[in-house]
């Protein structure tokens, strides 16, 4: 799978627990800050993967995430999706279907448009399988 | 962007496009991960906006844009702990 994100990302951030990272970025009005909350978490998800799974997957469908006043064009839903797809266990995609599935045809269509040059990613969205 | 945005937004964004094509069409993940560059871009596209509104006589939003500039840069301050 070709990533997008990697620990390069979030480089330059401070080193920050993760209860501090959920309770003071991860729903930020900021978009950026709840975007970099989840790659923090998503990045280091071996050392607690059954909580932080859960977590995030649970986020996934959080009006939040689904906020107009992303930058760049990307909001952080988007993010979390990739996030997910990039460091869940391949048995765990179903889930990431499951979620998936549960939005808006519209934000569906925006998100696979986006990773139009990310097929794997977009078979984990649509298949739940790689 | 939305159908009903406006022409400021829209002066906003293509900042952002003129930058992003001056730059090469950097990776997300790049722009990401320099909150110095993120908030130079920012300022930049705020900037056309808010030159636009004041040479139009529109100072109240203007005033207003420059706030949410500042809101941005609060945040990206706090977030990377780091002084613009």
């Amino acid at each position: 799978m070709n990533k997008i994100f990697s620990q390069d990302t979030i480089k330059n951030l401070p080193s920050r627990n993760v209860a501090e990272i959920i309770n003071k970025f991860l729903n930020s009005e900021h978009n950026l800050s709840r975007e970099l909350a989840i790659l923090q978490i998503a990045l280091r998800i071996n050392e607690n993967y059954v909580e932080y799974s859960k977590l995030l997957l649970n986020e996934m469908n959080k009006d939040i995430h689904f906020r107009n006043d992303f930058k760049l064009g990307v909001k952080s839903a988007w993010t979390l999706a990739v996030a997910l797809i990039e460091n869940l266990i391949p048995e765990d995609y179903p889930k990431i279907k499951k979620e998936f599935d549960k939005w808006d045809e519209e934000e569906k269509k925006d998100l696979l448009d986006w990773l139009k040059h990310h097929p794997d990613h977009c078979k984990v969205l649509k298949e739940g399988k790689l | 962007m939305t159908e009903d945005a406006s022409i400021t937004a829209l002066l906003h964004e293509a900042k952002h496009f003129l930058d992003d094509f001056e730059m090469g069409f950097p990776r997300m993940a790049r722009l990401m991960e320099d909150g110095k560059l993120r908030w130079r871009l920012e300022y930049d596209a705020y900037m056309e906006e808010i030159k636009f509104l004041r040479k139009n006589k529109e100072f109240d939003t203007a005033k207003k844009l420059l706030e949410n500039a500042l809101d941005e840069k609060k945040y990206i301050e706090e977030l990377y702990n780091i002084k613009l």
